[in-house]
């Protein structure tokens, strides 16, 4: 396998484009990547496309292929990944995996979703799942588990809920996200009950959104610049299917943590900032204990101690997360990935976390049985 | 394959490697054999793991709250998602319930449709 590095990067703000296309938003994304890139697109010899709910919500298939083609990119091998709310995220993982296998030397991975529908609610994800045959959406799998790490953790419903006030915080100087407003804790504990103890601003809200990434080798990238962002782990896990399985720290994110810090050499000790999957707050709590930033049972203290903060030990979530930028599925994976690319460039603006070299995505999707269908993680460097 | 509809709750125990699975499984999940499956009997009895309330529910399905659970089950040691039949504020962790068969049709797949309702304690029972 050989070093891969992201050469350019592009996304739009997440937000409602209730009258535009999956291609316009892609499009967006991809041009944006290929400038940032600096590459005339009839380099690029592949294409990863992440989109979940595009023949569900608009009808349509081939995804990738609309979105590329608006670009130029014609020909060319083109593949969709669906893996639910780490669509994204899959797709980039393959393109890096192309590379890195030797097959290409320039390949795009990009993620668009429109999930604003005219009719609101909770998403739906259809029924595979008997969970889901018998009535549980999404917050209520969360509810289960934030109910269960309260019992067995002796946290409060407000220590998980002030995840909320830090991501909203955080989005107020990112102009990506697509909810700018900082919340207090009692707005975020009165806003109103979606399952309890997660209340609506706790809950990621819906977002229309496109993002996008231009892969090359290391070798090729050092025909551009002298210090690439690389790739230095890259995997991709399905849940365990263990029955019983504690709910309340997903397995599968411990498994795949331990193969991405193998695969990098590096450990947790060693990530300057983190963009993760805070689908809910108690999700955000979760992860920093699976992901190995604290231990079990010591992610609220960890949040409460400043941690976690723009200015803490391990940043996470600079960018608002999924709370405040909102979650089109497949765009997703990639924005987080986008936004670590800039952070580790010293192009983050406002919001730049100072001397970041190392930064970690993570990101999952769907519920299979008590884990997740699909989970990624990505630690980038520089 | 013809589906069968009965209404009883099944679930599959593998002989090879002695796990229990529900619902039913045709190739067992756990060691992936289908030479040995032997369908079981579920203890229905249980004791709720985690609970929640939902104000929302799926399309199609009538508005909330409704109680929700995941219970482990006596005997399989299963941990089963199914809504709870009782009132919000009486949902708790490490109620005994047990798992009964919803009062509507089997689906064409044969899916049997399933919640838990509070089961008393005979400890309970007997300070009556």
């Amino acid at each position: 396998m050989r070093d891969v590095a992201i050469l350019g990067v592009g996304m739009i703000p997440f937000g409602r484009y209730l009258n535009r296309r999956l291609g316009d938003l892609g499009r967006e994304a991809c041009w944006l990547a290929i400038k940032d890139a600096g590459i005339s697109p009839e380099l690029v010899e592949a294409g990863y496309m992440g989109n979940a709910m595009g023949a569900l919500l608009q009808g349509e298939m081939g995804v990738g292929q609309t979105v590329f083609a608006e670009v130029g990119l014609f020909g060319i091998p083109v593949l969709n990944v669906e893996n639910a709310c780490a669509s994204g995220s899959s797709a980039f993982g393959e393109a890096w995996m192309a590379v890195a296998a030797g097959r290409y030397d320039v390949v795009i991975a990009a993620g668009v979703e429109k999930t604003y529908t005219e009719k609101g609610g909770v998403l739906y994800i259809g029924d595979a799942e008997p969970e889901l045959r018998l009535g549980l959406v999404l917050p209520g799998f969360f509810a289960l588990m934030a109910n269960r790490y309260m019992e067995e953790h002796g946290v409060t419903a407000e220590q998980i809920a002030k995840v909320s006030v830090k991501n909203h915080r955080n989005a107020v100087i990112n102009p990506y996200a697509q909810y700018r407003r900082e919340v207090t804790l009692e707005e975020v504990m009165a806003s109103p009950m979606v399952a309890n103890p997660l209340t609506v601003l706790q809950c990621c809200p819906r977002a229309d959104g496109a993002a996008a990434a231009i892969l090359v080798s290391a070798e090729y990238a050092r025909r551009f610049t002298t210090s690439p962002v690389l790739v230095s782990a890259s995997v991709l896990g399905s849940g365990l299917g263990e029955n019983p399985s504690d709910i309340i720290h997903f397995k599968m994110n411990e498994v795949a943590a331990r193969r991405a810090y193998d695969q990098a050499c590096l450990g947790p000790e060693d990530v300057d900032l983190v963009e993760l999957h805070d689908c809910f707050t108690i999700a955000e709590v979760q992860h920093y204990e699976t992901l190995g930033f604290c231990g079990r049972g010591e992610g609220v203290r960890l949040l409460e101690d400043g941690d976690t903060e723009p200015t803490g030990r391990v940043p996470v979530n600079v960018s608002g997360g999924l709370l405040s930028r909102g979650h089109p599925l497949g765009a997703t994976g990639i924005a987080q990935i986008v936004e670590v690319v800039w952070q580790l460039r010293g192009q983050a603006g406002e919001r730049q976390v100072e001397g970041a070299r190392v930064g970690l995505a993570h990101c999952m999707g769907g519920i299979k049985g008590q884990d997740a269908q699909a989970t990624t993680i990505h630690i980038v460097r520089r | 394959m013809a589906v069968e509809r009965t209404r009883e709750l099944r679930a599959t125990r593998c002989n090879r490697c002695g796990r229990t699975f529900f619902p039913a499984k045709q190739v067992c999940p756990g060691c992936s054999t289908d030479e040995e499956i032997a369908v079981v009997e579920l203890n229905p009895r249980g004791t709720t793991y985690s609970v929640a309330v939902q104000m929302m529910m799926p399309h199609g399905c009538e508005p909330g709250p409704y109680v929700v659970c995941y219970a482990d089950l006596e005997g399989s040691g299963l941990r089963v998602f199914g809504r709870l039949e009782c009132a919000p504020e009486e949902a708790r962790i490490g109620m005994p319930v047990e798992l009964v068969v919803d009062d509507r049709e089997v689906a064409s797949d044969g899916f049997v449709y399933y919640h838990f309702r509070p089961v008393r304690r005979e400890s309970e029972e007997n300070q009556k």
